[in-house]
């Protein structure tokens, strides 16, 4: 037997908690424009559209050189970063766009083809938006627990996650139908939660540095985050509560959809915090 | 105009970290940054028990990904296949950082001396000159030594004589004759970078 000690796992320490911070905003401000886009909700696409542009000042500090940001839009042939950068300047022209004209819409009572185009290119790019910053980290296999194709998919329903947690707040100003709102909310859990078990199995079947990323989501350092903070308190609370919400004989208490709208902000925010600490580099041989 | 590569001979390699030392003069790094290091691991069992010193730096991929991540074009190749840094071009977003499979890649965050709290001495002062806060850097190959025709400082300084340096593309020189001839391997071949650093087993 040869027994192989000492060379131990690198953890990246490139991101850190300023990236979390501006794909949260990210993810919260493109999920829930795209899905007030779904709604008709103007004031929802307005809210979305500032949390995206939180995002901006996380990303500057994150930077070394934070005045030499506007050189990011020069490589989009090969940089996902700089992809990220163009489309977030195309979805703002396009949201606000899509905003005024939903104000239009609101007095006017008209809705012209056209207003359907803007909001459905918005709506293609916010996607984008998501879909860059998982692509920012997944595009190469570095770091395998990253170099995942389910990760895009994560950061998607994380978003639209985190967009249906906001709405919970804000539904009564929208008249929207809770039922409706509440089941969309379940969906999006019930998909994290089985592309979260698919993640983590892929994780445990991949190469060395994946299966110890895997190992310290479930019983390493980091479980109790994945497991009471994540699963648990981050997708399973805000179903039950969520459920209970929908079911309930009341249908005044909005207490529960708030409730579970903060915890799924939670999770969200806990699911790419984790997801940083286990980004470990392959053992070189 | 050449492709240079260095071929590293495990079986020479002592680990006695000269390189790293020898890098650190060269290129006047601040603390915590080694653009060359050396990773170590205990192989066999008692008493058959060794340890395996493997030296680490950029490898100079031929389909480097930090190149590719690189949103401003500051990562580029120089003619003699070199990645290099461009500082007054790099943002400091560490894209490249997370790209590179070898961990090799490093943001300057600020001027540290390593006789803090004293203020930097001078040689540190002449050092860091040539490197820019809130910027990557990495091993160059030494490419200010290759343009005076001299050879990269670990290369030079190496006791055990484990490095060789030359042009790839020459078929005369050392290292394209060793990478031709003996069972040399790459560091992570997996990751489909072709790095133009190479290896012979120990």
């Amino acid at each position: 037997m040869i027994v192989r000690r000492g060379m131990t796992f690198e953890y990246q320490d490139a991101f850190g908690i300023w990236f979390v911070l501006a794909t949260f905003f990210l993810g919260i401000g493109a999920g829930l424009f795209i899905l007030s886009v779904v709604y008709g909700f103007v004031l929802g696409k307005l809210i979305g559209l500032i949390f995206v542009l939180l995002e901006m000042p996380f990303l500057a500090i994150e930077a070394g050189h934070p005045l030499r940001v506007w050189r990011a839009f020069a490589y989009p042939k090969t940089s996902w970063l700089s992809r990220g950068v163009i489309g977030l300047n195309v979805f703002i022209i396009l949201a606000i766009i899509s905003i005024l004209q939903g104000y239009k819409f609101l007095f006017l009572k008209d809705v012209s083809p056209y207003d359907w185009s803007v909001n459905v290119a918005a709506v293609i790019v916010a996607v984008f938006l998501i879909l860059y910053g998982s692509m920012t980290v997944a595009r190469y296999p570095s770091i395998p627990a990253w170099h995942s194709i389910l990760l895009p998919s994560l950061f998607v329903s994380y978003g639209l996650t985190s967009g249906t947690a906001i709405l919970f707040f804000l539904y009564p100003l929208a008249n929207m139908n809770s039922m409706q709102l509440g089941q969309t909310g379940l969906i999006v859990i019930l998909i994290n939660l089985i592309l979260l078990l698919m993640y983590w199995i892929e994780l445990s079947l991949s190469t060395t540095a994946a299966k110890e990323s895997a190992r310290i989501l479930t019983r390493g350092k980091l479980w109790p985050y994945f497991i009471i903070g994540i699963v648990m308190t981050g997708s399973l609370m805000p179903a039950i509560l969520i459920a209970g919400q929908m079911y309930s004989v009341s249908q005044q208490p909005t207490i529960l959809f708030m409730t579970a709208g903060v915890l799924s902000l939670m999770g969200s925010f806990l699911f790419r915090y984790v997801l940083m600490k286990v980004g470990i580099y392959e053992i070189p041989h | 105009m050449g492709l240079y590569g260095m071929v590293i001979d495990l079986k020479k390699c002592i680990g006695c970290e000269a390189c790293v030392i020898a890098c650190k003069m060269e290129n006047a790094t601040p603390p915590g940054i080694s653009w060359c290091r050396i990773l170590r691991e205990e192989r066999g069992t008692f008493p058959h028990v060794r340890i395996f010193s493997l030296p680490a730096a950029c490898n100079h991929c031929a389909d480097a990904p930090c190149e590719k991540a690189c949103p401003t074009g500051a990562t580029y190749r120089n003619g003699d296949g070199i990645i290099l840094i461009e500082s007054s071009k790099c943002i400091g977003c560490r894209t490249c950082m997370t790209a590179c499979p070898y961990n090799v890649r490093y943001l300057m965050k600020k001027e540290v001396s390593y006789f803090s709290p004293q203020p930097l001495n001078p040689y540190e002062i002449m050092g860091y000159a040539q490197h820019e806060t809130g910027t990557v850097q990495k091993c160059t190959f030494c490419a200010h030594r290759l343009e005076e025709g001299m050879k990269p400082a670990c290369v030079e300084l190496c006791p055990a004589e484990a490095r060789y340096f030359g042009d790839l593309d020459d078929p005369e020189s050392d290292v394209s004759k060793m990478v031709k001839e003996r069972h040399v391997y790459q560091l992570l071949q997996e990751m489909g970078t072709d790095p133009h650093v190479y290896y012979l087993s120990s």
